[in-house]
C-alpha cells in the first residue's frame, strides 16, 4: 500500500515549488542582495572558494573568509557581518560552535552552520549560539543558497 | 601394623603430626613434627612444644579423647628456629587398648577455611578481571564509536571537498561539454552525500529507510531547478539495504533531473514520483509532464539512461520506459531483506 509522504516546505498535497534560488546560470545578481554581508568560516580551502563563488554570483557580498576560530571572532567584530557561514571543525582543531557562541555574545551576530557534524550532540551544544540554520555537508550550491535565503528570511534580513 | 611401619606412614604425612598419651606426652612424632621440634620429640609434652596456652592446649586434648572423629582446634607451635607458626589442628583418639590421641597439624593458610578465603579471593580477582575488561571494552566501544563517526565526517568532507574540486574545474574550462560533464557529475556526487548523510543520521550501517531517501533526493535535487515544476513523492514506508539504496540514489537522481530537464515544459508541470511495493518488487515510478522520450533517444538524455539502465541491473532490477502523457520511467527491483542480500 502506498502512503503519501510529505517533503519538507510542502502543502498537504504532498508537493513542493522547484527551488527559488539557483547558482547554475549565473545570472542571480541582484541588487538588494549586495548589501547583505556574508562572513565564511571554513578551513578547507577548496571548499570556501567553491562557498564564495556561489555566494558573490548570487550577487551577496562576500565579506571575509576565516579559517580558525579565532579569526573568525576577529572578523566577525571588524567586518560585521548580517550572516555567519560556519563550519564546526576548523583550522588547528579549534571549535566552530564555540566561536559562534563567542560571536553571538559579543556582537549579536548568527550564523548558519554549515558541516557535516550534524549529531544531537553538536546541535544540542549549538543552540547556545542561537543558530540562523543548519546545512549538512555534502551540499550543492543551490542547497547553499537555498539554506542562506530561509536563514536571511528567519532573520528578517530579505524583503 | 608393626611398629616401624607405624613410623614410616607418620613420616609419610606432610604435616606435623604427633602420637600422644592421653596425658599429652608425645611418644611418637613424623620428621615433620620432629623439624618443629628440634629434634626428637618422644617423652616431651605437647604443652610444651605449643606457644598456645597449656590450658587451651591440655582442654583440646581432653575434647580429642572423647572421640575416634577428628576434633578441630587451633594450635600455635614453637619452632626451633623461635617462629611460632600456627596450625588447624585434627585430634581424635586412636582405636585400641590404650589411650593414645594423633594430632595432625595443618598449616593455617591451607586449611580448609583459607581454602574458602582463598576461593573468595580469587572470585574478587576474577570480578575485579572482569571489571577491567568491561571497563576496556566499553572504552574500546567509545573509541570505535568515535572512530566510526569520524570516518563519516571525513567520508562527507572529502564529498564535500570533490564537489569543490569539480567547481573549481567547472569555473576553469572553456568547454560546454566539460561544463556539462562536471555538472552532472556534482549532481550524482550530491545524490552520494544524500543517502550518505541519511546513513549517518540514522546510524543504520546496513539498511536505508526509503521514504526519506527520496524524500531528501528530491529536495536537493528541486532545489537545483529554479523555473522547474513542482515535485510530487510518494512512497512506501520500507528499507533498502545499502547495497540497493546507494544505486538506487542515483537511479533517482537521473531520472527526475532527466524529468526537470526535459519533461517540464513550464513551472505548473508536475514531476511525480511514485515507490511502490509491488509483491516481492519495490516499483519506482517517475513521471513528467513533457513530450515524452523518443525510443530510440538520442543524445545526452539517452547517456543518463543508459546510467540507470546500468545501475538497475546492478540492484537485479528492470527498467522500462512508456510515453503517456509525458514519459513514465518504471523502475522494478527485488524488495530483498538483508539476509537475502547477505551483506
Amino acid at each position: 500500500m502506498t502512503m503519501p509522504t510529505l517533503i519538507p516546505h510542502s502543502g498537504a498535497n504532498g508537493s513542493m515549488n522547484g527551488a527559488v534560488v539557483s547558482a547554475e546560470d549565473g545570472s542571480g545578481q541582484d541588487a538588494a542582495l549586495e548589501s547583505i554581508r556574508i562572513l565564511i568560516v571554513e578551513d578547507d580551502w577548496f571548499v570556501s572558494m567553491e562557498m564564495e563563488h556561489v555566494v558573490e554570483t548570487e550577487g551577496y557580498d562576500v565579506v571575509g573568509v576565516a579559517t580558525s576560530a579565532e579569526e573568525a571572532v576577529s572578523l566577525a567584530g571588524q567586518r560585521q557581518p548580517d550572516l555567519i557561514l560556519m563550519d564546526i571543525r576548523l583550522r588547528g582543531g579549534s571549535d566552530g560552535v564555540e566561536a559562534a557562541i563567542e560571536i553571538n555574545r559579543r556582537h549579536g551576530i548568527r550564523c548558519l552552520f554549515c558541516s557535516a557534524h550534524t549529531d544531537p550532540g553538536t546541535l544540542e551544544r549549538a543552540q547556545a549560539a542561537t543558530p540562523a540554520g543548519w546545512l549538512a555537508k555534502p551540499f550543492s550550491g543551490p542547497q547553499l543558497l537555498e539554506a542562506i535565503a530561509v536563514a536571511l528570511d528567519g532573520l528578517g534580513l530579505l524583503d | 601394623m608393626p611398629p616401624g611401619e607405624i613410623e614410616a606412614f607418620l613420616d609419610f604425612l606432610q604435616e606435623p603430626t604427633f602420637i600422644l598419651t592421653g596425658a599429652g606426652e608425645v611418644v611418637a612424632a613424623n620428621h615433620a613434627a620432629r623439624r618443629i621440634a628440634g629434634g626428637d620429640a618422644v617423652g616431651r609434652q605437647l604443652t610444651d612444644l605449643a606457644a598456645s596456652p597449656g590450658e587451651e592446649v591440655r582442654t583440646y586434648l581432653g575434647r580429642c579423647s572423647g572421640s575416634a572423629q577428628p576434633s578441630v582446634g587451633a594450635l600455635v607451635l614453637r619452632d626451633a628456629q623461635g617462629g611460632t607458626p600456627r596450625y588447624r589442628v585434627y585430634g581424635a583418639r586412636l582405636r585400641g587398648d590404650a589411650l593414645r590421641l594423633a594430632i595432625r597439624c595443618v598449616p593455617a593458610e591451607s586449611g580448609e577455611f583459607s581454602i574458602l578465603a582463598r576461593k573468595v579471593q580469587e572470585l574478587n580477582a576474577e570480578i575485579h578481571a572482569r571489571r577491567r575488561t568491561q571497563a576496556g571494552l566499553e572504552e574500546a566501544l567509545r573509541r570505535n564509536e568515535t572512530l566510526l563517526r569520524e570516518l563519516h565526517h571525513r567520508v562527507k568532507n572529502n564529498i564535500q571537498l570533490i564537489l569543490g574540486l569539480f567547481s573549481a574545474a567547472e569555473r576553469e574550462t572553456n568547454s560546454q561539454e566539460v561544463k556539462t560533464f562536471l555538472s552532472d557529475a556534482k549532481r550524482r556526487l550530491i545524490a552520494i552525500g544524500t543517502a550518505q548523510n541519511l546513513m549517518y543520521q540514522s546510524q543504520q550501517m546496513r539498511t536505508l529507510s526509503l521514504g526519506p531517501l527520496l524524500r531528501a533526493l528530491c529536495e536537493a535535487i528541486g532545489v537545483a531547478f529554479r523555473t522547474a515544476g513542482r515535485i510530487e513523492v510518494r512512497t512506501v514506508d520500507a528499507d533498502v539495504s545499502n547495497e540497493t539504496a546507494f544505486p538506487l540514489a542515483l537511479i533517482v537522481n537521473e531520472l527526475v533531473t532527466n524529468a526537470f530537464k526535459h519533461g517540464c515544459p513550464s513551472a505548473e508541470s508536475v514531476v511525480e514520483i511514485v515507490m511502490d511495493r509491488d509483491g516481492a518488487d519495490f516499483v519506482l515510478s517517475v513521471r513528467d509532464g513533457g513530450p515524452g522520450i523518443a525510443a530510440d533517444a538520442p543524445g545526452r538524455r539517452s547517456s543518463g539512461l543508459g546510467l540507470v539502465q546500468g545501475l538497475c541491473r546492478q540492484i537485479g532490477g528492470s527498467f522500462t520506459v512508456e510515453n503517456a502523457g509525458g514519459a513514465r520511467c518504471i523502475v522494478r527491483f527485488p524488495a530483498r531483506t538483508i539476509e537475502e542480500v547477505g551483506a
